[in-house]
């Protein structure tokens, strides 16, 4: 064993010795850019000897970690922030460090990059396997990223069992988000300032429930897509699941009128209408179009445009006209950064399931021009899908399947004022190798201002008791102001 | 299933009930050798009932409560025999009356408390609400110990006998009214599918009334796997194209049946499918569906994804060598190829995509497999089967034309041919019909016209003919 171990570290440090190469780690943080508040990235060197260290240093100062005895290198929170402070806006290298005859010699150093810019201290996503129809436990999560910790807002143990899914945040306000449960407890739920509301949300005149939310920035309105959504299987390609909509429309949801309001312009037949998203002054309505077709026999051939609609929150109105913003790849999950100059969005060759089309990749939009600005260093061979912006545009957290193709995992990448985008960085755990036993995928990751504190005990009553609120329609006509 | 793996174990510890969920996937695990249940089981309820009798004896002295012990036992027994049982609660009772055991033995009364208080401590999140019985237990203990209760009741000896046989059948009674399955055919049937015996399945099925789509499932199966699929097809009932491959509703029993179905026709797509969703509902702890699902993501070449599989099942001790023996296939195409099990599986995968079952039913999807596949008679014959079944005679013919020129038809063939021979006489000649199957179709056309008026015809027909697909065509509905 010993000999063994000789040769390998022998054979490391020739290769190195020779060619002063960084070493590989896993997951991969050589080039990364973090934010200054982030938790410690913790990691193991590839094809290390067992017996190795991580020297971290920065503006100074330094902090060596002994790899445990499973190669994990875990630098403790506080050595970590404090390195991380000193490094803000520059970078701390890591190098490896190996014990030879005696003496300890290091590899060339990777650099993790630190922002100035710090990150919303949580993120919520919900846990749930990658899969297709039926579920088992599941629940959504809020992700301390200051620390390791995780605590679920509500997961379905506490409510019948029942599928939870599509919550959102007004403007990243922990104290005001909604989500909805499907099967038992059916409904929508709207937690504000620590009351739970429930509404049942499909009407006569609409297709289904209220499905993809996207919030008014005043947080009188909430925008949803109603959709007819059907799952089929490939035999044979890649991608394995396709999830179409035969029909959806967009309406807009009035938190204080409980009533759900749209138009012709977003609810036509001639065309699917989805993934709302209001800009974040408020005045327009962007979502995604494709012209309906004959599904599922026509499902590669519908392509979603980029569109947007003027609103006038005050008087309840949709503009005369919409405008095409982008037409190309097939867009899904359009998301304005809150500082009003970019849209993120999710670009395939067609359809709008994204988690499921390899070639699903993120796309920068600069509003000022339409043009898109490359983002290749977010990029994968895989599936990058879902996706949301930091409070102040900075941070963007998205869904990506580029570990093994099917579980999907977290990343975080820095996106500068102009729009250039750094490498991004897998969430971190205590662990890392947590991420190779987990069998849950992290759905709609969205960045929280702060811990959501509504507790499960209370939105649990209220799925049990409350009758909820049956919610009323109507349609406008172009600019028709409603009562 | 019970994983080696640290973050399993601490998962558990750390959540109510856990150190109990642990102990029973231990043992269950432990089930996978022939024989092993039984003993085991019957080990972990013995104990039980022993260390019930200790603290029983110890805080009722000379009260001849002994049958008493036997109540949870019995209990325990026939409930774990009842489908959806909570296995971990036999652990949570076994943990309570080993505590109970101990805690009765204690003779100083300032270790007993230490110990009532750590026991409670650490049962309540070991073993979830039967922990209430320790405290309860406990109570009773220090009432009639240190309390100085004495029961100076004196009852007749046989009296007690038959109050304790009373407190014990009654509830022995409930829970054994409550263990009878319906489901044991279909548990010996599953096993057999497992162990790939197709004919201990028709045995099986012999000796019952299998009038659903279950065991026409699981029979139709066992009849593939012998080749006799399209020979025997109504020899065994069948009510219509769902008597091969039932409709899933979203029931984790029937994903794993379909599955394996599936499997066998080469049909990856849905059996990864229907593996996926079984195993979501044996949460992520169904090692046989693990199995599946490393084969399928292996014919697919989606290596990481069986890797990690692979290493899933690596953590249990019964399926580690299993898993360590598939690391082989990782990364080795050629080597997939060439394996007896997985090899049919990438030859089914047809080279062009569709989405599954988009014409409306499998039966497509099956002819592609076929053609893809030439040496997948499985698949083939699945496809005839489901064109007799749906009576779709349209498809039935080209299909014959496509797969069986030149070959001698399976009897169900042959008589559906018979039927399409109406008004095409020169099919018979065509298809080699066999003088036996022209003359019963003769007759059974005969017997027909003479009982056409009779209320009960659908029953002398199926006396007389209930083994052939003429009678199936003539009677059932299909919609």
């Amino acid at each position: 064993m010993r000999k063994i171990a000789a040769i390998v570290t022998s054979l490391f440090l020739v290769s190195f010795a020779h060619a002063q190469t960084r070493p590989e780690t896993i997951p991969d943080i050589d080039g990364v850019t973090v934010p200054v508040n982030i938790a410690p990235l913790h990691f193991r060197f590839a094809d290390a000897p067992r017996k190795c260290a991580a020297v971290f240093s920065a503006e100074g100062r330094e902090v060596r970690v002994k790899a445990r005895r499973d190669g994990l290198v875990a630098i403790k929170p506080k050595a970590w922030r404090k390195l991380a402070e000193a490094a803000a806006g520059a970078s701390i290298q890591v190098r490896l460090s190996v014990r030879e005859k005696g003496n300890w010699r290091e590899s060339a150093p990777i650099e993790i990059y630190v922002s100035e810019d710090r990150i919303d201290p949580v993120v919520a996503y919900r846990l749930i396997e990658p899969g297709y129809e039926v579920w088992n436990n599941l629940g959504i999560y809020q992700r301390d990223l200051e620390s390791f910790r995780e605590k679920p807002v509500i997961t379905n143990d506490k409510a019948d069992g029942a599928c939870m899914n599509c919550h959102s945040f007004c403007n990243r306000d922990p104290e005001r988000f909604l989500f909805h449960m499907r099967a038992k407890l059916g409904g929508t739920y709207l937690c504000s300032d620590g009351n739970v509301e429930k509404l049942n949300t499909k009407t006569e005149q609409t297709i289904s429930a209220l499905v993809y939310p996207s919030w008014h920035p005043s947080g009188r309105f909430v925008a949803f897509s109603v959709n007819d959504t059907k799952q089929s299987f490939h035999t044979t390609d890649a991608n394995r699941i396709e999830v179409f909509d035969r029909a959806s429309d967009v309406v807009v949801y009035d938190v204080e009128k409980h009533e759900i309001i749209s138009c012709p312009q977003l609810s036509s037949e001639k065309y699917f209408e989805t993934f709302p998203t209001f800009s974040p002054d408020g005045t327009t309505l962007y979502f995604c179009s494709a012209q309906s077709r004959q599904m599922p026999e026509d499902y590669s051939n519908v392509v979603y445009n980029l569109c947007s609609i003027g609103f006038d929150p005050a008087a309840r109105s949709f503009g005369d006209k919409v405008k095409t913003i982008y037409k190309g790849s097939s867009v899904s999950f359009p998301r304005v950064s809150p500082d009003g100059k970019y849209l993120l969005a999710t670009l395939a060759s067609y359809g709008n399931f994204s988690i499921w089309h390899k070639d699903a990749d993120l796309a920068l939009i600069d509003l000022s021009d339409g043009s898109l600005k490359p983002v290749d260093d977010i990029n994968s061979d895989d599936v990058e899908s879902y996706h949301s912006w930091s409070s102040d545009s900075r941070w963007v957290v998205f869904s990506s399947r580029r570990g093994d193709g099917l579980y999907t995992r977290l990343y975080i990448a820095h996106i500068d004022v102009d729009g250039v985008a750094s490498k991004p960085f897998l969430l971190p755990q205590d662990d890392p190798a947590f991420y190779d036993a987990f069998m849950k995928s992290y759905n709609i990751p969205e960045f929280v201002s702060g811990p959501v504190t509504v507790s499960q005990k209370r939105i649990s009553r209220c799925a049990h008791k409350d009758e909820g609120i049956d919610l009323s329609f109507s349609m406008l006509s172009p600019t028709q102001p409603s009562k | 299933m019970f994983l080696q793996d640290r973050g399993y174990i601490l998962d558990n510890l750390f959540s109510m009930g856990g150190l109990s969920r642990l102990l029973s996937d231990a043992l269950a695990q432990s089930w996978c050798k022939p024989y092993v249940a039984p003993v085991s089981l019957s080990l972990v309820l013995l104990l039980t009932g022993l260390f019930t009798q200790g603290y029983l004896s110890r805080t009722f002295p000379g009260r001849r409560v002994t049958l008493l012990a036997l109540i949870p036992v019995v209990i325990l027994f026939f409930l774990s025999y009842k489908d959806g049982f909570d296995l971990p609660l036999i652990a949570s009772f076994f943990l309570v009356s080993l505590f109970l055991a101990v805690f009765s033995r204690l003779k100083n009364s300032g270790v007993r408390l230490v110990f009532f208080i750590i026991g409670l401590a650490v049962l309540i999140p070991a073993a979830g609400w039967p922990s209430a019985l320790f405290a309860l237990g406990a109570f009773f203990s220090y009432v009639t110990v240190e309390g100085g209760l004495r029961l100076n009741l004196r009852f007749p000896a046989a009296l007690v006998v038959i109050l304790q046989l009373i407190l014990l059948l009654v509830p022995g009674f409930f829970a054994f009214r409550a263990s009878k399955g319906q489901d044991d055919l279909f548990k010996e049937l599953d096993y057999h599918m497992h162990m790939d015996e197709p004919d201990m399945i028709l045995e099986a099925l012999a000796k019952s009334d299998t009038d659903n789509f279950v065991y026409e499932n699981f029979a139709n199966w066992a009849l593939a796997r012998k080749g006799l699929l399209t020979e025997n097809l109504f020899s065994y009932p069948q009510h219509n194209p769902y008597s091969l491959t039932l409709e899933w509703k979203e029931i984790k029993y029937t994903a794993v049946l379909l599955s394996n179905i599936y499997w066998s026709m080469g049909h990856t797509a849905l059996s990864q499918r229907m593996a996926f969703e079984a195993n979501v509902c044996y949460d992520n702890c169904n090692p046989r569906m693990l199995q599946r699902l490393v084969g399928t993501n292996l014919a697919n070449g989606n290596y990481a994804v069986a890797r990690k599989y692979i290493e899933r099942l690596a953590k249990s001790r019964p399926y580690r060598r299993w898993a360590e023996g598939m690391r082989q296939f990782l990364d080795n195409p050629s080597a997939i190829r060439s394996d007896a099990v997985l090899g049919p599986a990438v030859r089914g995968i047809p080279e062009e995509n569709a989405l599954c079952e988009s014409k409306g039913d499998i039966c497509w999807d099956l002819l592609r497999i076929t053609r893809s596949d030439p040496s997948n008679t499985i698949a083939r014959d699945y496809a005839g089967a489901w064109m007799l079944l749906a009576k779709d005679m349209d498809s039935f013919l080209p299909y014959l034309e496509e797969f069986f020129d030149g070959k001698k038809l399976p009897r169900s063939f042959a008589e559906a041919v018979m039927i399409l021979s109406e008004g095409h006489p020169e099919l018979v000649e065509r298809w080699g019909i066999e003088q036996a199957v022209i003359s019963r179709y003769a007759g059974f056309k005969e017997f027909y016209s003479q009982n056409a008026k009779s209320q009960d015809i659908k029953q002398k027909m199926r006396r007389e003919f209930g083994d052939t697909y003429w009678n199936y065509f003539l009677f059932n509905k299909v919609e």
